[in-house]
């Protein structure tokens, strides 16, 4: 299998625009505009070989959206060498495009004013898909996701889940080798997100289908990537193993408790209390010295339990620790 | 043989944006039977104003229109402003406020391939609904069909003038990558190309200082010179240097527009937004 992503040393700086609040500086700027310079990417690198499913993870703000954009050939680089597919995609962006599939989970790629079924249509001659491999693709795509009804429906009156799966269609549609999905499962229900990760791990199976895929939800990063990328303030901090960064990080768990009654103050070797309340209490529980069995006999034992409710911590209390390891 | 099916390919290419317009043009279809309501009611205005002033200054020929030949500009005018019709600065001033000019960029078209074929089926289906009866309703108006080579030499000139109207909105619309909101731009050029192009006024009503300077700009072409083809106001030769300046301009406009759009594209690309 050969390397479909190159990323040497990419850097991206930003020069904005300094707005102030208030009227007074609105009509300063419109004579003299004072500018930010804020470094997105400070240098990142990596290769993607062909048939991973990568997940990029990090904070709001750390440099994934600007990662994604620049490897979609929208985004000039301020630095540094991209190969995807063969392709600079900045600079070949035309002939580039038609080799890739992406999803912007806050953009509509489909025209707004049409059903969702004639933007495919569209895009058959777009992409320059032989009609029989469309028609083939299309009816498959659309009883997968049960979309045969609601694609004659104007986009512009999809619900968000709705328009989400169309638009999935939409980026797979003339079954690009690599595929970006950037925040995919925003306004999907739990079966809907089911479905797609499914999806998503047969089209990799059946056609090596690459996928970049970045993501908040944790479980759809466990669900999908053996690889994870996780980027912070512009910056790599760990690219690899999933399993091994669970086994190193996630050996927290978060347990909610509300109670019926009002009880006497927690206390659990292995366990720590974050928060409490006359009503709840908030735990964390290092599963490496107790198990989460044992922690909620203890609390079923000790107190009259209304609700009990297990997480692991969420991904930027993981990357705050893995940033924190580093310097 | 392989060689023409690339090429069909690459034509079904594009037009597959020509029938995302007409598509979308046919939602709004209310829209231009709206239009096609404000054609007579415009003509009524313009043919009691002008009787008026042609009772009133007690003559029958101004500036080198009679009243008939006066009302038959403004219905000219009309269906050349149909043909030329352009919205596009709106659409992309409506990506760059929501920050949808990605979706245009990931697909694998120029930009200005992107909105002008949408243009061509938006504005082409305004034209098949529209231009037979505003027609019906000129004749009603004293409107005379033109004369076999002059209806050619009418049809160029009406080409390039919605080469050169779409060229002047698709920079425009660019201007929204610096200033972002352009609605006052629109404006602007909206009544500039009204006034300028002669769909108010036939330029020939300005004095002889200004129809020189007229003659310098790409305004003219747009209304102005295709409705004095129209109503043979010029000898073929006349015609053909007008063309000629007309075809100057397309190709002027689309340089300027490919080396603002470049600079747009710099400009967004760097600070992706």
């Amino acid at each position: 299998m050969g390397i479909v992503i190159e990323v040497k040393d990419l850097r991206k700086t930003f020069k904005t625009h300094k707005r102030e609040a208030g009227f007074g500086n609105a009509v300063k700027s419109l004579f003299k505009r004072e500018y930010v310079i804020t470094d997105a990417l400070k240098g990142i690198s990596f290769t993607i070989e062909e048939g991973e499913v990568v997940g990029f993870i990090g904070p709001n703000g750390a440099g994934k959206s600007t990662t994604i954009k620049a490897l979609s050939g929208i985004l000039y680089p301020s630095g540094g060498e991209v190969n995807v597919l063969g392709f600079i995609p900045w600079k070949d962006r035309i002939s580039y495009v038609s080799n890739i599939g992406v999803v912007f989970g806050q953009k509509s790629q489909l025209w707004w004013d049409l059903p969702a079924l004639d933007s495919f249509y569209l895009n058959k001659f777009i992409y320059k898909i032989p009609e029989r491999e469309f028609k083939e693709r299309l009816s498959f795509l659309l009883k997968y996701l049960s979309l045969e009804e609601l694609a004659k429906k104007p986009v512009r009156d999809l619900s968000l889940g709705e328009r989400m799966k169309c638009q999935l269609v939409a980026a797979l549609l003339h079954r690009p080798r690599l595929v970006f999905l950037d925040e995919p499962s925003i306004g999907l229900d739990a079966i809907s997100k089911n479905l797609f990760r499914d999806f998503i791990i047969a089209e990799n199976k059946k056609y090596g289908t690459t996928f970049i895929i970045t993501t908040h939800d944790m479980q759809e990063i466990e669900r999908l990537c053996k690889r994870v990328i996780i980027i912070n303030n512009g910056l790599i901090v760990y690219d690899g193993d999933l399993a091994t960064i669970k086994k190193k990080f996630l050996n927290k768990k978060l347990v909610d408790v509300i109670l019926e009654e009002k009880g006497k103050r927690f206390s659990f070797p292995g366990a720590k209390l974050l928060e409490t309340e006359d009503y709840r209490f908030r735990v964390e529980l290092d599963t490496e010295k107790a198990s989460v069995k044992s922690l909620v006999n203890h609390i079923l034992k000790s107190y009259d339990v209304e609700d009990i409710n297990i997480a692991d911590p969420d991904i930027e209390e993981i990357i705050r620790k893995i940033y924190g390891g580093r310097t | 043989m392989v060689a023409g099916h690339e090429w069909w390919q690459d034509m079904r290419q594009k037009y597959a944006l020509v029938e995302a317009g007409w598509r979308t043009g046919l939602i709004y279809r209310l829209h231009y039977l709206a239009t096609l309501l404000s054609a007579p009611i415009s003509l009524l205005i313009y043919y009691y104003l002008w009787r008026a002033i042609f009772q009133a200054t007690n003559t029958t020929v101004i500036k080198g229109f009679t009243l008939q030949e006066m009302i038959s500009y403004y219905v000219i005018v009309m269906i050349v402003g149909m043909f030329t019709w352009s919205e596009c600065d709106k659409w992309i001033e409506e990506d760059v406020v929501r920050g949808d000019t990605i979706i245009a960029l990931l697909k694998p078209f120029t930009y200005f391939s992107w909105h002008y074929y949408f243009e061509l089926g938006f504005t082409g289906l305004s034209l098949i609904v529209n231009i037979i009866p505003v027609f019906l309703i000129g004749i009603l108006f004293g409107l005379k069909m033109t004369t076999g080579i002059f209806f050619v030499l009418f049809l160029v000139s009406m080409i390039l003038a919605s080469f050169i109207y779409f060229l002047i909105t698709f920079i425009v619309g660019l201007t929204s990558f610096w200033l972002f909101k352009i609605a006052g731009v629109r404006r602007t050029k909206r009544v500039i190309l009204a006034f300028l192009g002669g769909s108010m006024l036939p330029l020939s009503f300005f004095p002889d200082s200004l129809q020189k300077v007229f003659f310098y700009l790409p305004f003219q072409y747009l209304r102005y010179i295709p409705a004095n083809i129209y109503l043979q106001k010029y000898s073929y030769g006349e015609c053909l240097v007008y063309i000629g300046i007309a075809l100057f301009w397309c190709i002027v406009l689309f340089v300027l527009a490919r080396l603002i759009w470049r600079s747009a594209y710099k400009k967004f690309a760097g600070a992706g937004t």
